[in-house]
Formats: structure tokens, C-alpha cells, sequence
């Protein structure tokens, strides 16, 4: 799916482009991989840690794009603020070729950048990976298109995702556990983020993604059958309720732990009944999705404390220490929402930053 | 999305792309409906996308893309001939299990006297110009998917009912390419519960095997593992559900999660053609499908 062609750099003298253009590495390859939804507050560049974001003028994206594309997404290109992650690569590298080993670098990046900004807040961001990813190197431009392909430089995508003050402070220290062995290396942690991830799919119905989110959510907060759950056994609601960041926490149990409202729901779409759903509210997928961002986002920088915390934890259960980050954290829910006051305090200093 | 455009050319055409199919050879031409399934030369294209066709001729040849294309006539408009891709495209599925999305989330084109009018899916033009490839068709293929069109037309009624809206979304959806194989294990299994398990709130899993099973038995190759087969099936999606680590499970099996993916698609398909063979009759929907439910106890 990659196409080929070479165009000169042509700016008008002085211009922003030009200066952009002329820092440019002169011997290695430039990157630009399309983050569909994502829009930053203005046109300088953003960089955190090793990532930079870029919002292209239509001028800039013209020296990726091929000119008749980009001729007849002009209007689409400059009315939705595109932004890009971009890599300046200062070895040259195969263009007529593979260019995995290319990819491969950046690919844990923006896989993160994307699961982070995903888990900060709510707004569309769909995988960068299904648009369109340029190389450019000299007057050579390789595209590696998507499965959406430009499709996603023309969509009038709602609910974009702008990266504010406040979401771009805390974005270091989840990117930075994100990349941690205690998260890597743990593929139980590694299904709760995907199947949070996939239900941003662009393509998925409702229920599609309400399949992912309920997923998500189990493989968060534990299984949603009580007597599966671990110790001190606690409803999946509950469990949820202590790590919520907004002030509605009631409602969060009483929406999960609800045979008439979210057990149904959940039962519904995980066995495929074609039952009408009375009295769920119809945004039930964006609440969904906030309980889990709040739990999950917990559950990932628990496990990357896990060790840090050990005195605390063998407090409240000898032997927690020792098991899994997941399994860990589920008992540590069961015993805040049973009342421990250690348990409530390693929650609390973890949410503290992202409280409403 | 509909476009609007003007061109020179004087015949009304239809022309409908059938994504992620190819021709085993691109010169061949495959009657269908009165209209032909064939690759496009470039030249040919052209001017059915006009700017959007501009300097794509190296990746159009390389995916050589399949159209339906025929005649339009007062009586066989764009909308009759992406509904008769539509019939030709749930045959080929159900026929062959193939991974491949339906013709409306790709590209079509009608082409009256000097206007075309485009629907625009969500593939955009993705599809046309890099694939990718997951069937490959030669006329024996349509042939045997034909002969399955004039069910699919019977059933039209049986398509609506919500159980098989499920199974017709989870089909198109799991073949898109950015679908992962756990995922549309899951969506084929949540598809199959909702085709056969109404109503059941306990021995749900032994109840899923023994209607699944009985189902589709008559077209089983390997009916001495069938249980087993689909009770894995079952496994894994419950395990994904629950956000266990499928993976534990899918160790102890000898396939992998893209094979399992292929196995649920197939079973999904029979179990569609075995339903719909049964009651292709019934005009009572939601009747007759509980009584299949009960017979297949």
C-alpha cells in the first residue's frame, strides 16, 4: 500500500514554509505521520519528550501529498487543522524498499501518544496508522496508505480532540509510564489498553464499540460476575466508583451494578441480543468509556508504583506485593471500597493530578 | 457521501467496485445480471474520477480493481445495481468465507450522458487503488455464489430481522483490514448468540455448542472435532470479553488466531445458509426463529 513520486520544494520567498523547510535535515529523511482528530492550539510545533507535533499548513502538506490530491483536498485540508507527528531521520533510508525498520521506531510512539491522549480525555482520535504516513527524503516521497487512507484528511470528524494546557502537562508522566517494563511487559494490562484503543475504531458500529468498551472494562476493574472477582469481593460498579475522577460516583455504581441498566446493557451486546435497550440512556457509550479512562489510567501507574508501594500493600494483604499488577489492583479496589484507609490513599495520591 | 461531476462521455453506465477482490486473470470478463464483472483499464476510469484519478495510473494497474459494470436504464438504476452487488457480494461470503467488506463501503459511479454521479464509502478511494487482494475470482467462483443469489433474494425479509442485520454488519466489519483476529472472533461468536441463543440466561455456553453444532453438521468436514472446534471458539471469546489473556487459551490449541478468525467467519456463513435454507418460506420472522432455536435443542 505504499506509492512513490518525487516533487520539488517550491515556497514562496520568506514565507514560514520556507523557513520550515530550509531547517529541514539535508541529508537523512523527514516523517510525517497523519493523527486523524488531534488538533493542537496553534502552529508552532509541540514537542514532549522525544515526540513532535506538527500542525501543516496546506503549503507544508503539499510537500508530502501529490499535488493533484492535495489540490483537491485544499479546502477539507485547511478547514480541519491537521496535525501531524513528524520525525526528522538523520540516516538515509531505503525508500524503494521496506521501511519497517523505519517504522518500527516510531511505531511505539505514536501507539502511545495516541493511548495516552486517548486515556487523558475524551474527543476523537482515530489510529494514525489507518491514513496516511509520509517519508520524504531529498525531492523522494514514499506514502504508506491506510486502510481509510486520505478519506481521513476529507472526514468532518466530530467531537475533535484539542490538546489543551492542562492535557499537554499531563502528558509526559502517562507517556512515560505507558513505555515502562511493568506496562510492557504485562500482556494482561496490554489487553485492557487495546480494546479501549479499538473502540475508537473509525469504521465500527455502536455496538461495536460498545463490545470493545465492555472489555475494556473487564479487563480494568476484574470480571463483571461477583464471585469471580478477587478478594475482599466487591461489585464491578464499586470497584469503579473508587477510582472515578468526577464527582458523579453514585451514579457510576449504580450504573454498572444495575440489572435493568448497564449488566443489561453489557449482557445485551456480549450475546448478541437484538432486544431493544429501555431506559440506557443513548451517550451510556461515553460514560462507558469515562469509567474505564479513570480506571485504567489508575491501573497503569499502579503498576508502574506496584514495587514502590509494597510496604502498603503487604498492610493490607500479605503476599499482595508478590502478585500480578492487575490482579494487585483489583484487590486493592476491594479493599478501598470496603473502607481501608491505605487502600483510598494509594488511589487518591494516584488520581490526585486528574481530578476534575 | 455523493459526488457530482461532468463528463464527455455519451453511454449511462453503472459502474460498482467490489473491494479486496481480484480477477485470478485481469483480462477475464464474468457475466453477471445482465452486466459484466471486470477490471477497468485506466483509460476507462479516468474520467469516471476525474482529478481524483489524476496520476494514479501505476497504483490502479497494481490493484486492478474489480468492477460490476452494466447498463443503466430507467429500470435498472445506480441504486438497483449496488443492491444487486450486494446480493452477489453476501453469496460470495457466505459461499467462500472470504474476509472481504461490502461494495457500499467502497466506491460506485454512474455515468449519465455528460454527468457521473459518485457514492463515495468510507473507504474512499483506498480500496480501488491498493486492495488489498483477499479473494481472487474466476468465473466458476460467481458461478457457484449465483447459484446462491436467488435465496439471498427469497430471504429478503429473513436479511431484515435484527438477528441477521448482526450477522451482515459483522461480516463486512471483521473484513475490514485494520480488524484484528481476536476481535472478529468475538463479533462472529456475539453474531452466532444472537442468531441462536434468545432469551437463554443459563447454560449458555453448552447450549451455544449443542445449536451451533446441530446447525451446521450436515456441511461439516471434520464433524468428529466439531464440539471441540467450536467450544474453543467459545473460549476465546469469552476470554477476550472478560479481558482475560486469550492468548493463555490459544496456546493450547493448534491454530492460530488468524486461523481461528477464518474458522468463526466460515461457521458464521454456514450457519447463516443453513438458517436461511430452513425458513426461507416463513414470513413469521421472529416465530420461526425461535422454533429454530427450539428444534436445534
Amino acid at each position: 500500500m505504499a506509492e512513490l513520486s518525487a516533487t520539488h520544494a517550491q515556497f514562496s520567498p520568506g514565507s514560514m514554509e520556507e523557513k520550515w523547510y530550509q531547517a529541514l535535515p539535508r541529508k537523512g529523511a523527514f516523517s510525517a505521520i497523519h493523527m486523524p482528530g488531534l488538533r493542537i492550539p496553534f502552529q508552532m510545533p509541540i514537542l514532549i519528550g522525544d515526540i513532535l507535533l506538527e500542525r501543516f499548513s496546506w503549503k507544508q502538506w503539499v510537500l508530502f501529498e501529490r499535488t493533484d490530491e492535495a489540490t483537491r483536498l485544499k479546502l477539507e485540508f485547511d478547514k480541519g487543522l491537521h496535525t501531524f507527528l513528524t520525525c526528522r531521520i538523520l540516516t538515509t533510508v531505503p525508500l524503494s524498499s521496506a521501511l519497517e525498520a523505519v517504522h518500527l521506531r516510531q511505531r511505539n510512539s505514536i501507539q502511545n501518544l495516541t493511548s495516552a491522549l486517548r486515556l487523558l480525555k475524551e474527543g476523537t482520535i482515530i489510529d494514525p496508522y489507518s491514513s496516511v504516513h509520509y517519508i520524504r527524503q531529498g525531492n523522494q516521497i514514499r506514502r504508506e496508505i491506510g486502510t481509510f487512507g486520505r478519506s481521513l484528511i476529507e472526514a468532518d470528524l466530530s467531537d475533535k480532540y484539542m490538546l489543551d494546557a492542562k492535557t499537554f502537562k499531563l502528558l509526559p508522566d502517562l507517556l512515560n509510564a505507558l513505555s515502562e517494563s511493568a506496562i510492557t511487559q504485562d500482556p494482561t494490562i496490554g489487553l485492557a489498553i487495546r480494546s479501549f484503543d479499538r473502540s475508537y475504531g473509525y469504521s465500527l458500529e455502536h455496538e461495536e464499540k460498545m463490545a470493545f468498551l465492555f472489555s475494556a472494562l473487564e479487563a480494568t476493574f476484574g470480571e463483571y460476575r461477583k464471585q469471580n472477582r478477587p478478594k475482599p469481593k466487591v461489585t464491578i460498579g464499586k470497584a469503579a466508583a473508587i477510582v472515578s475522577c468526577s464527582a458523579a460516583t453514585a451514579g457510576i455504581a449504580d450504573f454498572l451494578d444495575d440489572a435493568d441498566k448497564g449488566k443489561k446493557l453489557r449482557n445485551t451486546i456480549a450475546h448478541g441480543s437484538s432486544e431493544p435497550l429501555v431506559g440506557i440512556s443513548a451517550d451510556a457509550d461515553l460514560m462507558l468509556r469515562e469509567i474505564i479512562r479513570d480506571g485504567l489510567r489508575c491501573l497503569i501507574i499502579f503498576a508502574t508504583r506496584k514495587t514502590a508501594l509494597s510496604t502498603q500493600l503487604e498492610s493490607l494483604k500479605a503476599g499482595l506485593s508478590l502478585e500480578p499488577a492487575k490482579l494487585a489492583f483489583q484487590t486493592l479496589l476491594g479493599h478501598a471500597s470496603t473502607g481501608s484507609a491505605t487502600a483510598l490513599k494509594i488511589i487518591s495520591d494516584i488520581q490526585a493530578p486528574y481530578v476534575h | 457521501m455523493f459526488e457530482a461531476g461532468k463528463d464527455s462521455l455519451a453511454h449511462s453506465q453503472i459502474y460498482v467496485h467490489l473491494p479486496y477482490i481480484r480477477l485470478t486473470d485481469p483480462t477475464l470478463e464474468i457475466e453477471y445480471e445482465s452486466g459484466l464483472l471486470r477490471s477497468l483499464d485506466y483509460a476507462e476510469w479516468k474520467p469516471l474520477d476525474q482529478e481524483a484519478a489524476h496520476s494514479v495510473r501505476f497504483a490502479f494497474e497494481r490493484a486492478s480493481p474489480v468492477f460490476f459494470v452494466r447498463e443503466a436504464s430507467p429500470s435498472h438504476d445506480h441504486e438497483t445495481a449496488r443492491r444487486e452487488m450486494h446480493n452477489l457480494y453476501l453469496a460470495l461470503v457466505f459461499s467462500t468465507g472470504a474476509h472481504i467488506p461490502e461494495p457500499g463501503k467502497s466506491i460506485s459511479y454512474m455515468k449519465t450522458g455528460r454527468s457521473i454521479f459518485r457514492h463515495v464509502g468510507i473507504f474512499d478511494r483506498t480500496a480501488v487503488l491498493h486492495g488489498p487482494t483477499r479473494l481472487l475470482i474466476d468465473a466458476a467462483t460467481i458461478e457457484h455464489a449465483t447459484t446462491l443469489v436467488p435465496l439471498i433474494r427469497e430471504c429478503s425479509l429473513l436479511l431484515e430481522a435484527p438477528e441477521f442485520r448482526q450477522i451482515l454488519r459483522t461480516l463486512t466489519s471483521t473484513a475490514t483490514d485494520d480488524f484484528h483476529a481476536i476481535d472478529g472472533i468475538v463479533s462472529c461468536v456475539i453474531a452466532l448468540e444472537g442468531l441462536l441463543l434468545k432469551n437463554v440466561l443459563s447454560g449458555i455456553t453448552a447450549r451455544f455448542i449443542k445449536r451451533t453444532c446441530n446447525l451446521i453438521m450436515g456441511s461439516e468436514k471434520d464433524p468428529a472435532n466439531l464440539q471441540i472446534s467450536i467450544k474453543t471458539l467459545y473460549s476465546l471469546r469469552s476470554d477476550a470479553l472478560h479481558g482475560r489473556d486469550w492468548k493463555q487459551s490459544l496456546s493450547q490449541t493448534s491454530k492460530t488466531d488468524a486461523q481461528w478468525f477464518d474458522y468463526a467467519t466460515q461457521v458464521l456463513c454456514r450457519a447463516a445458509l443453513a438458517t436461511l435454507t430452513s425458513l426461507k418460506n416463513r414470513k413469521d420472522v421472529g416465530v420461526a426463529l425461535d422454533e429454530l432455536r427450539i428444534i436445534l435443542d
